[in-house]
């Protein structure tokens, strides 16, 4: 059963259908390059603590939001972190402490669109904690996919065709929002 | 001129994608104690099945309509085989609980205490949705077994007491 609903965490977040979580990641990650690991690091344990603490408490039914709220505020926080993005200064430094925030706090909001297919997922059991930790385990491992993939392709691209960060992150934050922009259109929530 | 490419993007971005994110899932819990009885509990989403017996909220009832039991009968038969050392199982409608969105619908059969082979085929609204998953749990002898029947999928076969 463990490695079941792990495997349901892995591809639910890795789901081209539902890429929302995936975009959001991606452009969490547009304003870092390959070598400042360690502030990808800590920015992708914010997201995960956010989403985590959420999923766990939507899950057990202490946190109820209602699916379309969710749904547009998903899209929401994309728009807002690609917007952060291309307004930010150049240097990483001065808005980073900003970023994990953000990353921590939009989190929360994530995790609350992972519940909804979690409790989906789930039958009569009793103990729900062993499902829960695998998909969550799952979560991750795909979230981990992601961050890899987008630091590969900044790397392909800022240092095979050297293409400068700034013209990079323009590009990943520019169509995030536009994607994000017909998200918050479509949703239900209107 | 950087803005005006973001704004390009922005707009690409806005004409070229499409959002369908709702959930088409279903879970069936089978559970199956020493002496052969076996629970069967189907969570399946109230509007998916209305849509999959042909009903609509608020529309007339159809003619040959009997009952709700009758018609969830109707579509568990169709759609949701267990066979037990090869052997079909028979079940009975046991109870329906809704609980919105979904409803719970709990099955009763009886089989063989030596088991050795369950095969379970669920077709369950797969003709409704492209994107239709089916979680299959099965409990027997304390032991767990999980699969989720994704793109299509109908079929899950597990060999126990080995």
């Amino acid at each position: 059963m463990f490695s079941t609903y792990l495997e349901l965490g892995f591809t639910h977040i890795l789901d081209i259908e539902g890429y929302d979580h995936i975009l959001f990641i991606i452009a969490l990650c547009a304003v870092y390059k390959t070598h400042q690991w360690k502030q990808i690091l800590v920015l992708v344990t914010a997201f995960t603590i956010g989403h985590c603490v959420t999923l766990a408490l939507s899950a057990l039914r202490l946190v109820v939001f209602p699916a379309p709220i969710i749904e547009f505020l998903i899209p929401l926080t994309i728009l807002i972190t690609a917007l952060f993005n291309v307004s930010r200064e150049e240097s990483l430094d001065k808005s980073i402490n900003l970023n994990y925030l953000l990353a921590l706090f939009f989190g929360l909001i994530h995790g609350l669109g992972f519940s909804n297919f979690f409790r989906a997922l789930l039958g009569k059991e009793e103990n729900i904690v062993q499902p829960l930790l695998a998909f969550n385990i799952g979560v991750e491992l795909g979230q981990i996919i992601i961050v890899l993939c987008t630091m590969a392709l900044g790397f392909l691209f800022m240092n095979v065709f050297k293409t400068k960060q700034r013209a990079w992150n323009l590009f990943i934050s520019g169509a995030a929002a536009g994607v994000a922009i017909t998200l918050l259109i479509d949703a239900k929530f209107w | 001129m950087q803005v005006f490419y973001y704004l390009i993007l922005v707009f690409y971005g806005c004409v070229s994608f499409e959002y369908d994110h709702d959930i088409h899932v279903s879970v069936t819990d089978i559970e199956i104690s020493k002496d052969g009885g076996v629970e069967i509990v189907v969570k399946v989403f109230i509007d998916d099945l209305m849509q999959s017996m042909g009903l609509e909220m608020g529309a007339e009832l159809p003619d040959d309509y009997t009952s709700s039991d009758d018609l969830i009968n109707q579509f568990l038969n169709n759609n949701l085989e267990i066979k037990i050392n090869e052997k079909e199982l028979t079940y009975t409608l046991d109870d329906t609980a809704p609980s919105t969105p979904a409803v719970w619908i709990t099955l009763i059969g009886k089989t063989a205490d030596d088991i050795k082979t369950i095969e379970i085929n669920n077709k369950i609204l797969i003709d409704q949705f492209d994107d239709q998953s089916n979680l299959i749990n099965v409990t027997y002898l304390g032991e767990r077994y999980s699969e989720m029947l994704n793109g299509g999928e109908t079929q899950y076969v597990i060999s126990v007491g080995k």
